[in-house]
């Protein structure tokens, strides 16, 4: 072969080198919404147990009204509340307790409402147990099927990569009879 | 040696390619700095706009000096009443910045003050729409409201995706009311 047949033969190579590389980078890509946390199941005694931290989910109930709180007015939606109790306990590291998720069926994250957080546990010190009440806002149609998924929970030092999930039975509550919710930390 | 037509056939291609590129710009009006918001298309107000990640109606643009929750502001706002649905997969507290801003005479204003009636907080969970004010520092009553989608890019380095403002979708010109001194 002559010199520029080789020339040519060199050039379509490396053509398709980067090709091949190309199509690798775009294949390879991680899938963005992938979730880079170890899931642990809760057990027959609804406890969850980490490393870190155990959870468990006490009660899930959806209605469509939220009792007043102090000064204020029964808080109605469109939607439905999804009130869901739970306890965390740390173990040697002080713990933010307080980031709870509703999975959909079809995927979607639900954080909990920032207008009822003052009924969750926040910072939970090591070897304390609390209970609280996170209140989600779901349209209806997102009920059947939710998992409530508890963390990861953020330490002093570093974000734990596991998470606690529980797919639990809903209770259907009559309007503003969500219950008067607990805050309390045990040691 | 090649035949002369062979020689000077390429050239000929060439020279009428360029004229005919040339010929079709300068009918098309010729190369200007292009106008990025010139070309967006104009929606009533009322009317719901799509954004990559939101579904935005704005309902209503009035200059006050009240808080949504009442109570007296220190200075005036231009006030954007907006119903947005998140459209993607997860809670979310707000819009980024820029995806709802102010075309004005002084070019485009994006910070802004965001609440929702009380005792609601703005943060917006997927398909649940929600009403929620825009508040802008400022008086004018000739401007357009400007909503922008966003563009998601990926970091092979981080290995994650991250959002960023994308170009203009929409225009909304809508009729200010004036509320300032009402109480």
């Amino acid at each position: 072969m002559t010199d520029s047949g080789w020339r040519s033969v060199r050039g379509r190579l490396a053509l398709g080198v980067c090709l091949v590389l190309a199509m690798t980078l775009v294949l390879a890509r991680p899938d963005p919404d992938r979730d880079r946390f170890t899931v642990v199941r809760t057990g027959a005694d609804g406890w969850g147990r980490t490393t870190a931290f155990d959870a468990r989910i006490e009660r899930v109930g959806v209605t469509t009204v939220m009792p007043a709180r102090v000064d204020g007015d029964p808080v109605p939606t469109e939607q439905r509340w999804v009130v869901v109790d739970y306890t965390v306990r740390a173990h040697r590291e002080r713990l933010d307790a307080n980031r709870l998720w509703l999975i959909t069926a079809a995927g979607d994250r639900y954080a909990a409402r920032p207008e009822f957080a003052g009924l969750g546990v926040s910072l939970l010190d090591a070897g304390f147990t609390g209970r609280g009440t996170a209140v989600f806002e779901v349209p209806p149609e997102a009920i059947a099927g939710l998992t409530v998924r508890v963390g990861p929970l953020h330490t002093d030092r570093r974000p734990w990569d596991v998470v606690v999930e529980h797919e639990p039975t809903i209770e259907q509550v009559p309007a503003g009879t969500a219950g008067e919710p607990v805050v309390e930390v045990t040691r | 040696m090649q035949p002369t037509r062979t020689r000077w056939f390429p050239w000929l291609v060439a020279a009428v390619s360029i004229a005919l590129v040339v010929g079709s710009v300068s009918l098309a009006g010729g190369f200007a700095p292009a106008d990025r918001h010139a070309r967006v298309p104009v929606v009533a107000t009322g009317e719901p706009i799509e954004t990559r990640n939101w579904r935005i109606v704005v309902h209503r643009a009035v200059l006050t000096d009240t808080r949504p929750g009442g109570g007296e502001l220190p200075e005036p706002v231009l006030r954007l009443e907006l119903h947005l649905t998140n459209l993607s997969d997860h809670t979310r507290d707000r819009p980024r910045l820029g995806v709802v801003s102010l075309d004005t005479d002084r070019g485009i204003i994006e910070q802004a003050d965001w609440s929702a009636p009380e005792p609601r907080r703005v943060d917006l969970d997927p398909q649940v729409p929600r009403r929620v004010f825009v508040d802008f520092p400022m008086e004018d009553k000739e401007v357009s409201v400007l909503i922008r989608t966003e563009t998601e890019s990926w970091s092979y380095a981080d290995a994650v995706a991250t959002e960023a403002l994308g170009e203009p979708v929409a225009r909304v010109q809508p009729r200010i009311e004036d509320e300032r001194g009402v109480r």
